[in-house]
């Protein structure tokens, strides 16, 4: 399987890899597997005052696609809401990536994650 | 006709692997083309058609997770192909731990390497164990859970190996 252009760009130079400390209230810690291939992805959100998205950074074990996927979306939810970055889909990411059917759920992992941080968050700050 | 009716055992999680090998065998030859050289074409397909049939039951009834979600899929759950994804953060976390531990895994590590992967197989028994139970009592989610759990195991296994691999071959 040929792996597109923009999967090889960011598996090759991942962007925003590393960690936040997960009991900061001002960040939000989303993580997500993969049954079907076994992957593990770690999603990490830091919100400002104003719940906007200031800084994200991601851990993900897993293959190309996985990597692209968790990359390309700590790129997209900086700047934006919690509200904007919830409405983030995986056909969105599987779009920008032309990811192939077999990858899809690699997609699917990036967006539950989204989801799964804006969870964390709302579950600290309640 | 199901894959454990195919090779007459009783449709439970814990077959016996040695009546499964030797039944294996018997079908194998039962269905073998020579078998069917004189016939008529009708006939070869169909012995190529049982013999597939055979080679897939097998592989599936071997392997624990596919015997499994198999059992699953015979009670109406079938997981094979689902997109959905794990939430479970405490397990992550500590799946996440165990990948980490696994890349950072020099030549040096010999010892804990096979350690840690002891510490793994045992694991991998206890989740194999609970399933059984899971099964017994028909609790169909909870068992899909655990199958699902011990596919991230299967794959760190394999992350194991390759590693293995890559470091003492």
């Amino acid at each position: 399987m040929a792996y597109s252009e923009k999967v090889i760009d960011h598996y090759e130079n991942p962007r925003n890899v590393g960690s936040f400390d997960k009991d900061d209230k001002s960040v939000a810690t989303g993580m997500v597997g993969a049954p079907a291939c076994g992957d593990v992805m770690k999603l990490q959100l830091k919100i400002d005052a104003n719940g906007i998205i200031e800084d994200a950074k991601f851990k993900t074990y897993g293959c190309g696609s996985a990597i692209a996927s968790s990359s390309l979306v700590t790129e997209w939810v900086k700047g934006k809401s919690l509200e904007d970055a919830a409405k983030i889909s995986n056909t969105e990411i599987s779009a920008e990536l032309a990811l192939p059917p077999v990858k899809i759920h690699c997609s699917i992992l990036a967006e539950d994650a989204i989801k799964a941080a804006i969870e964390d968050y709302k579950s600290k700050n309640a | 006709m199901n894959y454990f009716e195919l090779f007459s055992l009783p449709a439970i999680f814990s077959i016996d692997q040695n009546r499964l090998s030797q039944t294996y065998r018997d079908l194998q030859k039962q269905y073998h083309p020579d078998k069917f050289a004189m016939q008529d074409a009708q006939a070869k397909l169909q012995a190529m058609q049982k013999s597939t049939e055979v080679n897939d039951a097998f592989v599936t009834l071997k392997d624990s997770c596919l015997r499994a979600q198999y059992l699953l899929k015979l009670n109406g759950l079938d997981i094979e192909l689902e997109q959905r994804t794990l939430q479970d953060t405490d397990f992550l976390m500590q799946q996440m731990q165990w990948r980490e531990k696994i890349s950072e895994f020099t030549e040096d590590d010999e010892d804990e390497i096979d350690h840690f992967n002891k510490e793994i197989i045992g694991l991998v028994k206890d989740l194999e164990a609970e399933i059984e139970v899971a099964l017994q009592n028909e609790q169909l989610e909870v068992t899909a859970d655990l199958v699902r759990k011990l596919k991230f195991m299967l794959k760190l296994q394999v992350e194991l190996e390759l590693l293995e691999e890559k470091l003492f071959d």
